[in-house]
């Protein structure tokens, strides 16, 4: 044992799928990670690496073939069941009959919180990500950036220590983006213990964000390299002009251009 | 996704995000709500259809409600009871505005008169209804069974009666209405506000201008009480409070105009606010006062009574001519459910204020012109070609000469109309209950779903209308159950395959959130898949209203109904040759069916507010 938790922990995970022509495709191999407590870690690759693919075995929204993964000491099953995580799409995927606030009631509905507790909670996740205001309205009333902090403030709301996120803001532009991200930071600066998986294709983004970047390679997806982010925190403005920041996309980028030849 | 290319403009704080994407959002043009112009209309309608029900002596023809007072269809009666209840509690539900005061002592006094005039005629009519008891008989201690004959006469008399017991109750009418815009425009829930907030040791406000608008509305409401008994003829005959009065009929009649003109006066903020539509809305309910403070004084000085004059008789004698000693009682009891009426006629109004959006019926008339033109160009060219061509009456009637022939006999199609509706809607609420059950269960049960599910879609495909004369068979051709087990069969499928069809077209990631909370089925079956199967659903139940009505009308074509069922009595005029009321059955049946669809979309945007083709730009 580290002094730092592993609060991740996988071993030798293989996925397997068989394609609909009959075709065993091998989707993971041999996967070995260590995620600590309270780390921000991105898995990045290019499309099909199962970057996905691995945030997914970890939510336990589907089974790997074999293998060993751990969460918090126990198995991603009995995480799910335990509500262990929250987790952000690549698409805000908000219930259209839902208002904002009932959006992010949602989960804790079904997590049987009282009314009262609801309503609190629910209040200060939209706070957090600024969009008290709107509380009322429905999710076509706000725009795709918008849409995207709900869903962020609903996987918030149960107060989850770990959040994954898939491509959370794959489909937004530069300068949404670049908001969302110093805002995640900060979301995540206030929660000492909340550990982010974030999965993305974006190396700058990846860089700005992580403690740690997951470079993975495709068929079959496996790690190829793990690069520590040695930035200081809090990042803001001005570790995008630094020269460190340029060093460590450059970094990504080789590796990755690696992986793709 | 559209929405993505939103946020290319950048804007850089919330509020700026917001402006662009009202202007960008390309939404398709979004259905206009017009529930509450649906549901004040309704109100209004069953509001005039229930007042001739309640009313114990409208013995004669009259215009609307004739065709509902028939005693034998007591289910008719209920029906139209719980129209107007149901019209009424959407007009008061649809308004958002008025339920926000709810936390103020204003707005809640407000309130409770509002819905008070509706609750207390509502009221006497549940016990018209469903007690056989006017309450107002029971006050004047008549049997409510002999009641109605005390007032029965021969047809000749009763011919000769009819205008002059009509301008009585209109009076009446007339009174009720007064009485409300009265205490409307009195507000006394504002000056309970200004009471307990008054500070006395402030001497800037004086508390004068309040004591004074209470004064003169307090002297309006028995100066009221005094006229009403005064000029309507019925309480001539009577002595009491108004006898004290009877030979000062003009310097009350001028207190009256005093005290009103008082009232109006001293509240100044009523002019000032006319710019505003609360402002507005005051000054039209209080046009009902002025007609009441009207009519008095044209009967003191015009000598002509405005209620007499539009009966068109003698408004020296009209109340002479109904009174014998015995009918006096009966009399007043009906007036008074007239007097509540009157009061109800003014909450709906209020409520409904039509006033408040011209705006939205000026852009529906511009929108709609194109439609609204074909249509009266169709109606013209039916009318002059069967004219100019000279088409026999049997082939094609004029519409001038259906429509004749359709307020002659309505109150026969009201009846087989009603027969054959509760037909359509049994076999309709059956039906969609069956096929949205059987189709979740399906959904859930995928066995099930693969067993059904193909047959269910090739049937259909099958005429089903077309089994009704077997149906005749299995259920007995005189019972209704054969024309409702048609009807039934015709909504199942619809509704069934509608539902898997929605239950099961959820996008995954909307199911994997769910699972990511370890949601159980049921949850995600109650918080996404029913949802997401609302607009499904409420389609097919729009589609199976067309389907019920057909259903109900063709089984009819088979025989085994009363003479006046309207399937019965299209099929049976036309053979007559009679074609006018062969049409006019169908104009009814349309008038159903129609409004059996708006009623299922007035449901529809109730339930699922949020849906696509109800977006409007507006937040």
């Amino acid at each position: 044992m580290t002094a730092v938790q592993d609060i991740i922990s996988i071993k030798n995970l293989n996925k397997e799928y068989v394609s609909s022509d009959g075709k065993v495709v091998r989707a993971l191999q041999n996967i070995n990670l260590d995620i600590h407590e309270g780390e921000f870690i991105s898995l990045i690759g290019p499309s099909g690496c199962g970057k996905s693919t691995l945030l997914r075995l970890i939510a336990d929204l589907i089974q790997p073939t074999n293998g060993q993964l751990t969460i918090n000491g126990h198995s991603a099953h009995e995480a799910r069941e335990k509500r262990e995580y929250g987790f952000v799409f690549q698409s805000a995927t908000l219930y259209d009959w839902r208002t904002v606030i009932k959006n992010v009631q949602l989960p804790l509905e079904v997590m049987r919180y009282s009314r009262k507790e609801r309503d609190k909670r629910a209040h200060e996740m939209l706070k957090l990500v600024d969009l008290s205001d709107f509380a009322e309205n429905y999710p076509w009333q706000l725009s795709g950036g918008m849409q995207q902090r709900v869903s962020i403030a609903r996987a918030l709301a149960f107060e989850p220590n770990l959040l994954l996120m898939d491509e959370p803001f794959g489909a937004l532009d530069e300068m949404t983006r670049e908001r969302l991200n110093n805002e995640l930071l900060d979301i995540w600066g206030k929660i000492p213990s909340m550990t982010v998986i974030f999965v993305t294709h974006n190396i700058s983004e990846a860089v700005y964000l992580s403690s740690r970047v997951v470079v993975m390679s495709p068929r079959p997806g496996r790690i190829s390299q793990i690069v520590d982010i040695d930035l200081p925190r809090p990042r803001g403005p001005e570790t995008l002009d630094s020269n460190d920041y340029f060093h460590y996309i450059n970094q990504v980028r080789h590796l990755l251009r690696e992986v793709h030849d | 996704m559209s929405e993505q290319a939103l946020d290319i403009a950048t804007p850089t704080t919330t509020l700026e995000m917001v402006q662009i994407e009202v202007e960008e959002l390309e939404t398709p043009t979004p259905r206009p709500d017009l529930r509450r112009e649906a549901a004040g209309l309704m109100a209004l309608l069953f509001l005039v259809i229930t007042y001739h029900i309640q009313h114990p002596f409208m013995l004669f023809r009259v215009q609307f409600g004739e065709g509902f007072r028939d005693v034998r269809e007591e289910g008719l009666q209920a029906a139209m009871f719980i129209a107007l209840l149901a019209s009424s509690l959407l007009l008061i539900g649809s308004w958002r505005k008025f339920w926000d005061e709810r936390d103020q002592l204003v707005g809640r006094l407000r309130l409770a008169f509002v819905i008070g005039g509706m609750a207390l005629y509502m009221l006497h009519l549940f016990f018209v209804i469903y007690q056989d008891t006017n309450v107002f008989v029971r006050l004047y201690g008549l049997d409510p069974v002999v009641f109605a004959e005390e007032l029965q006469m021969g047809k000749k008399e009763a011919g000769e009666l009819a205008a002059p017991m009509k301008a009585l109750h209109g009076m009446a009418l007339l009174g009720g209405i007064g009485l409300a815009s009265a205490i409307y425009l009195w507000s006394p829930w504002e000056s309970v506000r200004r009471y307990t907030k008054f500070n006395f040791d402030n001497k800037t406000s004086s508390i004068w201008p309040v004591v004074a608008k209470d004064a003169a509305a307090v002297a309006v409401l028995v100066l009221w009480a005094i006229t009403y008994l005064q000029f309507n003829p019925l309480w001539r005959q009577e002595s009491g409070l108004a006898d004290q009065f009877r030979d000062q009929q003009s310097l009350m009649a001028l207190l009256l105009l005093l005290a009103v003109g008082l009232l109006f006066i001293i509240q100044r903020d009523l002019w000032s606010d006319y710019a505003t539509t609360t402002g507005r809305l005051r000054i039209t309910v209080a046009l009902g006062l002025a007609i009441f403070v009207l009519t008095v004084l044209g009967s003191v000085w015009g000598d002509s009574n405005l209620i007499a004059d539009y009966y068109d008789v003698d408004p020296a004698v009209y109340g002479n001519q109904v009174f014998t000693a015995e009918r006096i009682e009966p009399l007043k009891a009906a007036d008074w459910g007239a007097v509540l009426a009157g009061m109800a006629l003014v909450s709906v109004i209020y409520l409904w204020s039509p006033w408040e959006r011209l705006r939205l019926y000026a852009k529906l008339l511009r929108q709609n012109i194109a439609a609204i033109a074909t249509a009266v160009l169709v109606l013209f060219a039916w009318e002059y070609g069967v004219r100019v061509f000279e088409i026999q009456q049997f082939l094609l009637p004029k519409p001038t000469v259906i429509w004749e022939t359709f307020k002659e006999i309505y109150p026969n199609l009201i009846a087989g109309g009603w027969f054959t509706f509760q037909n359509a809607l049994r076999g309709f609420a059956v039906g969609c209950a069956a096929g949205i059950f059987t189709g979740i269960i399906s959904a859930r049960f995928l066995r099930f779903s693969k067993a059904v599910l193909p047959l269910a879609i090739a049937a259909n495909a099958v005429p089903i209308i077309a089994f009704a004369p077997i149906a005749n068979a299995w259920f007995g051709l005189t019972s209704s159950d054969s024309k409702v087990a048609i009807v039934a069969v015709l909504c199942y499928f619809p509704a069934m395959i509608s539902t898997v069809r929605g239950l099961t077209s959820v996008e995954p990631i909307q199911i994997e959130l769910m699972r990511s909370y370890a949601a159980s089925q049921l949850e995600i079956f109650w918080h996404v898949r029913l949802p997401n199967a609302l607009p499904f659903i409420f389609s097919a139940l729009k589609l199976a209203t067309t389907l019920a009505m057909i259903g109900a009308i063709v089984s009819e074509y088979f025989g085994g109904t009363p003479n006046t069922a309207l399937g019965f009595k299209i099929k049976n005029d036309a053979a007559l040759l009679k074609m006018t009321e062969s049409w006019s059955a169908i104009i009814m049946t349309s008038l159903l069916g129609i409004g059996f669809y708006t009623f299922i979309s007035m449901m529809e945007r109730t339930a699922m507010p949020w849906y696509r083709s109800f977006r409007s730009d507006s937040r």
